[in-house]
């Protein structure tokens, strides 16, 4: 028997060597599109992190290099006539040196070379100039002296028909080895540091979780069959398809603390406040409940419903989908043992939804943390709504320092990266 | 005989050009209005006729210019010319976005001396002009004259008057005594800063470029700052809420730019006089005054704000053809380039030639307005216009003095101080604490 057992065939574990070779063929025509995603994902990604620990402001976007600027100084009519050829050369960057200039150009046949600069040598047509080191901003001309021949006067060329050439070195910060720490010292050192990075965290945590609860409830509405149901959800599907631009300025016209907002001039004729709340611009209000002193972020909470108004759509399209897809039967089953609706919705509908909600709230998460052009259109950074990212703006464009930028930018990636590896360690399973 | 010289270098640059090859250049310009960019059109046209070179105007709002360019510098891709204002002068020219060599031959080519000197004082920079001045404008306080006279108040010329005026007229929501900016991503309120640290003599760099740590003079800022966020309505508010407030009769007081003019005088519909049932009333502007110098406790001279517009040829530039073209608006071109908004913007080249005012007078000709047509002279008197325009020659800005505008660009930019003053008058910063801090972030900034 146990001989036997040994003998028996037995199908094959892991893969054949003709499966194996199709693997390998398979994964090498997806090769390519492996790179391509990789280097579109991760390009960005790591330039980003090269920039923070750079010193790059706007200036050093480019390598200094030379500006010229060729033209004839004086008439070349009549054979004879003499003019120079003008080389007007600059180091185009104020702030670093270029080394080793070396400009090449070619003149045209039909003139006659008489000066040439101590510093360049003719062979032939080609004028070769070893102009040596440029300081930050040096500026110089290069001439060369040059007579009409017949064949000018009949058919004038432009001097400027043949460009001339540099070969010179310069250093570019963007890619030297040349590291620096101070962008994340200047960051941290900040002294708004914490408040921008409180002010983002509560934003899109509550941004969030609000969205997925009123998104929750949304789907809820939206799963039951009523009269005009497919009209309502395209109507709730709006705030998220609206561009960005015209529901922040209507937002901003709405809430307007002037003659024109219509919410205030609302709440005030119906008595529920005194004046004209600046929803946008005040920072803190001070609200006294039982002897407490709470100080309520007014512009922020603002920013933070707009957020909720805008995204709970992608919420409640998620959840719904699920929704419709879970069986009929279970709930029958339940009615039938006597539950209750709310313990119907808890027992049963959440533990399904929880798997949804877990993948919708990480990519919430994500994206809110991320987000920059709601705040920015809403209140411009300002009343305490100043986010990481409305700081990488203003590091990168108004003070233009792009090394700090890209240093703020850095630590948004890093702090939504241990979010992920957390949420990957704790999130529910899906059961579905 | 003057037109016959320009019509006779025309000539030659015209046949110089047409000979090379026809080229296409982009222009980035701030004047973004359709009606403005149809005059803009007609001169590129001109310029086509002329030369054979196109010109594509490509608008750029001004508050986006310095994105836009950065990303231009970065991809190569910067168009030939760059319409900007002062404090994108010597940052751009370090950073080698501009060409600052053409600009020069440009300046130098049309006649240094046919320039406005402070302009061209702005723009010299390691003994070059860093870019080609277009125009100007100074900004003013804009008040009700009427409501002076019946208070006996004096003109808002100090900040003692600008305090005795709010004192005495403030009363919400009918009129308020002033309308502040508190919205601190509008260059408007830094503008208004800078006016009023000028007028109280704080700069926030010392002449050798460092950061001013005397925090005498800008305390004095920072406690009318305060005063006059307390006499203004709430919200956000930058220039469009002043203008709005003050067309309404519901603002004493106001700092705006000249472009007000115009429809102070019912001109412009989409911004309208809304003080009784005619938009096209005069009455408003018969009514309002205008002051563009200002002093303060620290500075009994006081100081004028003055904004001008240059033409910087970039270093992506088809060199030959940029400058140009920028010669080309600055002489033919020019008056219909004033022409776009005439009330704000005042001639920075007075003539064709040294001592020729040809283009003052043509500016003085033109019709402001945009829904209807009028001379300035008809809504104001002679003695107001002269009193505005020559504001642009004792106009100031900050290390405009001392060689320090690089630095004092650099400030600007960072709107630092409007987000201080901000933390200020939402209560949550002393003016001491707010002085201090603003010298703390500034040093800061220009440590690196």
């Amino acid at each position: 028997m146990s001989e036997q057992d040994t003998h028996q065939p037995r199908p094959p574990k892991g893969l054949g060597p003709l499966a194996k070779r199709e693997m390998r063929f398979a994964y090498m025509l997806l090769l390519p599109t492996f790179l391509v995603v990789l280097s579109v994902v991760l390009f960005p990604l790591l330039a980003n992190i090269w920039i923070s620990f750079k010193p790059v402001t706007l200036g050093d976007l480019r390598p200094a290099t030379i500006l010229i600027n060729e033209r004839v100084m004086g008439d070349l009519e009549a054979v004879g006539d003499e003019a120079d050829i003008r080389y007007r050369a600059r180091n185009s960057s104020r702030k670093s040196a270029i080394a080793d200039v070396v400009m090449t150009d070619t003149l045209p046949a039909s003139l006659e070379v008489v000066r040439v600069d101590d510093r360049c040598e003719l062979s032939e047509l080609t004028l070769r100039c070893d102009l040596g080191d440029y300081e930050p901003g040096q500026r110089e001309d290069i001439l060369i002296g040059v007579k009409a021949t017949g064949a000018w006067v009949a058919a004038p060329g432009n001097v400027k028909d043949t460009k001339p050439n540099f070969s010179l070195s310069a250093e570019n910060i963007l890619t030297n080895d040349d590291f620096t720490l101070d962008n994340f010292r200047k960051v941290f050192n900040a002294s708004d540091f914490t408040t921008v990075l409180w002010a983002s965290l509560y934003y899109t945590v509550a941004g969030t979780v609000g969205a997925l609860v009123v998104g929750l409830f949304a789907a809820q509405l939206m799963n039951l069959t009523f009269r005009g149901r497919s009209f309502l959800r395209g109507l709730f599907l709006s705030p998220y398809v609206a561009p960005v631009i015209a529901v922040a300025l209507a937002w901003v016209l709405l809430l307007d603390p002037g003659p024109g907002g219509t919410l205030n001039a609302l709440l005030v004729q119906l008595g529920i406040i005194d004046g004209p709340i600046n929803f946008l611009g005040q920072r803190v209000q001070e609200i006294r409940i039982l002897g407490l002193t709470i100080h309520f972020p007014v512009a922020l909470t603002v920013v933070i419903i707009f957020e909720i108004w805008r995204y709970f759509p992608l919420a409640m399209l998620f959840i719904l989908a699920r929704m419709q897809s879970m069986s009929k039967d279970i709930y029958e089953a339940a009615e039938i043992d006597g539950a209750t609706p709310l313990q119907q919705f808890r027992f049963i509908s959440l533990p399904q939804l929880m798997g949804i909600m877990a993948v919708l709230f990480l990519l919430r998460f994500i994206w809110t943390f991320n987000k920059f052009d709601d705040i920015f259109l809403l209140t411009g950074g300002a009343a305490g709504t100043r986010t990481l990212t409305v700081n990488v703006y203003e590091q990168a464009f108004a003070v233009s320092n792009l090394g700090a930028g890209a240093a703020v930018a850095v630590v948004v990636f890093i702090v939504l990266l241990f979010f992920s590896i957390i949420f990957f360690k704790f999130s529910p399973e899906d059961d579905a | 005989m003057k037109r016959s010289i320009l019509t006779a270098t025309l000539l030659a640059t015209t046949a110089m050009a047409t000979s090379a090859f026809a080229d296409t250049i982009r222009v980035w310009t701030m004047e973004v209005q359709p009606e403005r960019m149809a005059i803009q059109e007609e001169i590129a046209a001109a310029f086509t006729a002329a030369t054979g070179h196109d010109v594509e105007l490509i608008p750029i709002e001004e508050s986006d210019i310095q994105t836009r360019a950065t990303a231009a510098f970065a991809a190569g891709d910067l168009p030939d010319v760059l319409n900007h204002t002062v404090q994108h002068l010597l940052p751009y020219a370090e950073a080698g976005l501009l060409d600052t060599a053409a600009a020069d031959e440009v300046v130098s080519d049309l006649g240094i001396d046919t320039f406005a000197e402070g302009p061209i004082r702005m723009a010299s920079s390691d003994g070059e002009i860093v870019s080609v001045p277009t125009d100007g404008w100074t900004q003013m306080v804009v008040y009700r004259n009427d409501l002076f006279d019946a208070n006996g108040l004096e003109a808002p010329t100090s900040f003692a008057n600008i305090r005795a005026a709010m004192e005495a007229l403030h009363n919400p929501p009918e009129m308020y005594g002033f309308v502040a900016a508190t919205k601190i991503d509008e260059g408007y309120m830094m503008q208004l800063i800078e006016h009023l640290s000028l007028a109280t003599g704080y700069s926030p760099v010392n002449d050798d470029g460092s950061v001013n740590e005397d925090t005498t003079n800008l305390v004095q800022l920072l406690e009318l700052y305060n005063e006059l966020v307390a006499a203004s309505p709430e919200g956000d508010l930058y220039w469009s809420q002043s203008r709005e407030l003050y067309l309404d009769g519901k603002a004493a007081m106001v700092i705006w730019s000249p472009s007000i003019l115009d429809e102070l005088g019912g001109l412009r519909d989409s911004a309208p006089v809304t003080i009784n049932d005619d938009p096209t009333t005069k009455e408003l502007a018969g009514n309002t005054g205008f002051a563009t110098m200002v002093s303060g406790p620290g500075n009994d001279a006081g100081a004028a704000w003055s904004d001008v517009r240059y033409m910087g040829i970039t270093a992506d530039a088809n060199t030959e053809v940029a400058q140009e073209f920028v010669k080309f608006m600055l002489s033919d071109g020019y008056g219909q380039w004033l022409s776009q908004a005439p009330e704000g913007k005042f001639p920075v080249r007075k003539g064709p030639e040294a001592g020729s005012t040809e283009f003052e007078a043509v500016w003085a000709g033109l019709d402001v307005g945009v829904d209807r047509k009028a001379p300035l002279a008809d809504i104001y008197p002679q003695q107001v216009i002269d009193d505005i325009v020559a504001g642009l020659s004792v106009g100031d800005r900050w290390g405009v003095d001392s060689g320090q505008l690089a630095a004092a660009s650099t400030i600007i930019n960072s709107q630092i101080m409007s987000r201080v003053i901000r933390e200020m008058t939402d209560g949550e910063l002393s003016v001491q604490e707010a002085a201090d801090k603003i010298v703390a972030e500034h040093q800061a900034l220009m440590a690196n």
